[in-house]
C-alpha cells in the first residue's frame, strides 16, 4: 500500500474512532456512525494537517465515502499510487 | 451576532429603574452585603424562593446560579438580568445552561437560555478570592483560544478573538473588574464557534473528580491548569497557532508567559492520572472533535511529555 494510503487509513481510523480491523477503503458515510457533522469537521482538520489540503465546506460536506476522499485528494495532486 | 445584539448591557442605574412590583433579586450570601445596598427590590437566596408573579429576576452570582436561573426562566417565562459575581463562565451571555443530573454534567443549548440583559457591578470583583481570580481568567482564556482557533470559527470570530487576546494580555491575570466584560466577550466567541479538548477534558473529568472527593476541581480550575499543556502541545505540533499570531501581529511569547503563569505542575500531575485513565472517553467527546487541531489516540503521550 502507498505511503499516502497508509497515512490516510491511520488518519481516518483516528477521526472516526474505529478499530483498525473495522477500516477498509470501501467504507461509505452510511457505514460509519461517527461520520456525522462533527466527523466532517474533523476530516477537514485532519486532511489539512496530514496532506496540507484545505477542503472547502462544500467539498467536505459532499464527501460520501473513503474512495471519494481519495479521488478528491488525487484530483488536487496528492498521489495515492 | 454581536454581543450587544444578543445580550444588552444595562447600567446599574438602568436596573435600579425597573418597576419594583415585578422584579426580584436572587443572590447568594457571599455577595449579599455588596448587592443589598444597590437595589430596592426584594431579595431571595435560592431559585425556589422566586415568587410566581415575578417578571424579572436580577440574578447575581456565579455561573451555576445563573445557569440554574436560566433553566427556571425558560419554564416560568420570566426575564433575567444576569450579573456575574465572578468572571470566567460567561453564563450571563451564553446560550448554554449547564446542569448536573445524577452526577453527570449535562447542558442545554438554545437562544431561550441566553439572558436578554446583563449588568456589571464592578465592586463584586472585591469579593473574589485570589485563586478564583486566576481560575476565572484561565476559563476566559480557554474560551478565547479554543473559540477563536476552532475549525468552526469564521473570519469575524478569529478577528474578535485576536482583538480580545490583545486586551487580555494588556490587563494581565489580576483582579480587575474589566475582566467581567472580557469574560463575556470570550464566552460569546466560543458560543459562536465551539470549544475544544480543554473543555472536553473539563466536562469529562469534573464529575469524576468530585465523586472522588476532589471537590476543589471546578470547571474554571480545570481549564486554567489545562491551558498551558494543551497550548504547548499544539503549538509544537500544529502551525495553526503560529499562523494566527503572525496574521494578527500578536506576541506569542506574551501568551506563553501568561498561560504558563496559570500552570501548576503538582495539580497537573493529579489531573494527568485521570486524563490517562479516561482518555478513551475524552477523545470521543464532541468538544474534542471540534478542537483546533486534530486530537489523535496516541496524543495522550504528549500530555505526559509536558512534564519533561
Amino acid at each position: 500500500m502507498g505511503e499516502n494510503l497508509d497515512k490516510l487509513a491511520e488518519l481516518l481510523i483516528d477521526i472516526f474512532l474505529l478499530e483498525p480491523e473495522e477500516f477498509n477503503f470501501d467504507l461509505t458515510k452510511q457505514e460509519i456512525d461517527t461520520w456525522d457533522s462533527l466527523g466532517t469537521v474533523a476530516i477537514a482538520v485532519g486532511i489539512q494537517e496530514e496532506f496540507a489540503y484545505h477542503f472547502t465546506p462544500d467539498e467536505a460536506n459532499g464527501l460520501g465515502s473513503v474512495r471519494e476522499i481519495i479521488e478528491l485528494l488525487g484530483s488536487k495532486g496528492i498521489d495515492f499510487g | 451576532m454581536t454581543l450587544a445584539e444578543s445580550t444588552l448591557l444595562l447600567t446599574i442605574q438602568d436596573v435600579c429603574s425597573l418597576p419594583n412590583r415585578t422584579a426580584v433579586v436572587l443572590t447568594t450570601n457571599s455577595v449579599k452585603e455588596i448587592v443589598e445596598p444597590i437595589f430596592e427590590f426584594p431579595i431571595v437566596s435560592s431559585p425556589s424562593q422566586i415568587p410566581d408573579d415575578a417578571n424579572i429576576v436580577i440574578v447575581v452570582g456565579g455561573g451555576s446560579l445563573i445557569d440554574e436561573t436560566k433553566i427556571l426562566a425558560s419554564e416560568k417565562k420570566f426575564h433575567i438580568v444576569a450579573i456575574p459575581s465572578i468572571w470566567g463562565s460567561g453564563a450571563e451571555v451564553s446560550p448554554v445552561a449547564v446542569f448536573t443530573d445524577n452526577g453527570e454534567k449535562k447542558f442545554q443549548v438554545g437562544d431561550i437560555f441566553r439572558p436578554k440583559y446583563r449588568c456589571i457591578i464592578p465592586n463584586l470583583a472585591d469579593s473574589i478570592p485570589t485563586k478564583l481570580v486566576e481560575y476565572g481568567c484561565g476559563d476566559s482564556w480557554s474560551h478565547v483560544i479554543e473559540g477563536g482557533l476552532s475549525p468552526l470559527a469564521d473570519d469575524e470570530n478569529r478577528k474578535n478573538s485576536a482583538i480580545l487576546i490583545q486586551e487580555m494580555l494588556s490587563i494581565g491575570i489580576i483582579k480587575d473588574p474589566l475582566w467581567f466584560d472580557l469574560s463575556a466577550r470570550a464566552c460569546m466567541i466560543q458560543s459562536e464557534s465551539s470549544v475544544g479538548i480543554i473543555h472536553a477534558i473539563a466536562h469529562t473529568l469534573e464529575p469524576i473528580l468530585h465523586l472522588d472527593g476532589l471537590v476543589s476541581w471546578g470547571h474554571a480550575k480545570l481549564c486554567s491548569i489545562l491551558l498551558w499543556p494543551v497550548y504547548s502541545i499544539f503549538l509544537e505540533n500544529s502551525d495553526k497557532w503560529s499562523n494566527f499570531v503572525q496574521e494578527f501581529n500578536i506576541e506569542e511569547k506574551e501568551i506563553s508567559f501568561t498561560l504558563q503563569s496559570l500552570f501548576d505542575e503538582e495539580e497537573y500531575k493529579i489531573l494527568l492520572n485521570y486524563i490517562s485513565q479516561y482518555w478513551s472517553e475524552i477523545i470521543k467527546h464532541p468538544f474534542t472533535r471540534t478542537n483546533s487541531c486534530l486530537v489523535r489516540r496516541n496524543d495522550i503521550g504528549r500530555f505526559m511529555e509536558v512534564l519533561n
